[in-house]
């Protein structure tokens, strides 16, 4: 599969770094969809097709990052897409219950462009 | 419990260095200004301003974040500015992450020395007089930072539960700054 064809969602509440990350990802080929929050996301992967990650914030309204990690794992395995959390959260219990609850990686804000593309990529496996 | 003047300083400078960490990782420089309660030495602000907040709360520490801004700074540190132009709601928004940022440096600083607490989601305050809003209060510790369109302040209010204190130094991370991947 392509670059171009890989399909990511972003997930947080804040719209401008919603829309921060979106734009470096398609600048970097890839399609992107976007969430406001844990349930939007739950929604936009049932309506959607195929996503191949999502890039998720933790700390969110109605349903945050971690109990979004919760419903897609509890999804099945063909529906269940890597999470990784990206977050101004540097608590280490937190962390563990992600990796834990099956997060591919936990990315911190504020962030360097190029470590949040350089993960993408090695989660996705491309580049 | 009110904060002894050796705790206040440790603050003072934590709040200092997570606000202009923050800034300075969106591509704008700006340099403390001394107290946040003291006149300004020089412009205010640039135009108008804008305010958001978010409260926190842990076993042993819990309070408020406060900032205070011009809108020229948040336009100056926002991550899509020359990409396209911004609107206000944009600016409300983007204030309200630099707050979640720099109270989730201080989060992390704060839980080193055993003071952990969990973040509440910031809010936005704007409309005229908003400076008036967050005049010096008691109790309140307040830096100010200067930058390109002018004075920003932020302000901690922060109350230590009973016997509760700043341990003397900060654990060592336990892991990178910039994240993990288990990939």
């Amino acid at each position: 599969m392509g670059l171009s064809k890989k399909r990511i969602l972003v997930v947080d509440d804040s719209e401008s770094m919603r829309q921060h990350v979106a734009h470096l990802l398609r600048g970097e080929g890839f399609e992107v969809l976007e969430a406001e929050d844990g349930l939007d996301a739950l929604e936009k992967l049932d309506a959607a097709g195929p996503v191949q990650l999502v890039l998720s914030d933790v700390r969110m309204p109605r349903m945050d990052g971690l109990g979004l990690l919760a419903a897609i794992a509890a999804r099945p395995e063909a529906q269940r897409p890597p999470v990784v959390m990206l977050t101004t959260e540097r608590d280490p219990a937190l962390l563990t219950r992600a990796r834990e609850a099956g997060a591919k990686g936990w990315l911190i804000k504020p962030f360097k462009p190029e470590i949040v593309l350089t993960g993408v990529r090695r989660v996705l496996g491309v580049g | 419990m009110p904060l002894s003047q050796s705790q206040v300083e440790v603050l003072r400078a934590m709040l200092l260095d997570a606000s202009i960490s923050v800034f300075l990782a969106h591509g704008l420089t700006m340099v403390d200004d001394g107290d946040g309660d003291a006149p300004a030495a020089g412009p205010a602000a640039a135009g108008e301003q804008i305010a958001a907040a978010a409260s926190f709360e842990g076993e042993r520490i819990r309070g408020r974040l406060s900032l205070l801004a011009p809108y020229g700074s948040l336009l100056e540190s926002h991550p899509l500015r020359g990409v396209r132009p911004l609107q206000e709601r944009e600016l409300r928004d983007w204030i309200c992450e630099v707050v979640n940022q720099i109270l989730g440096l201080l989060k992390a600083r704060l839980g080193r020395r055993g003071l952990g607490f969990e973040q509440g989601l910031p809010s936005c305050l704007i409309g005229p007089g908003i400076g008036r809003v967050y005049a010096a209060q008691a109790g309140t510790l307040s830096v100010a930072l200067r930058g390109r369109s002018g004075r920003a302040t932020v302000q901690l209010r922060a109350t230590l539960a009973p016997g509760a204190g700043l341990a003397e130094s900060e654990a060592e991370p336990g892991w990178l700054e910039e994240g993990l991947l288990w990939a």
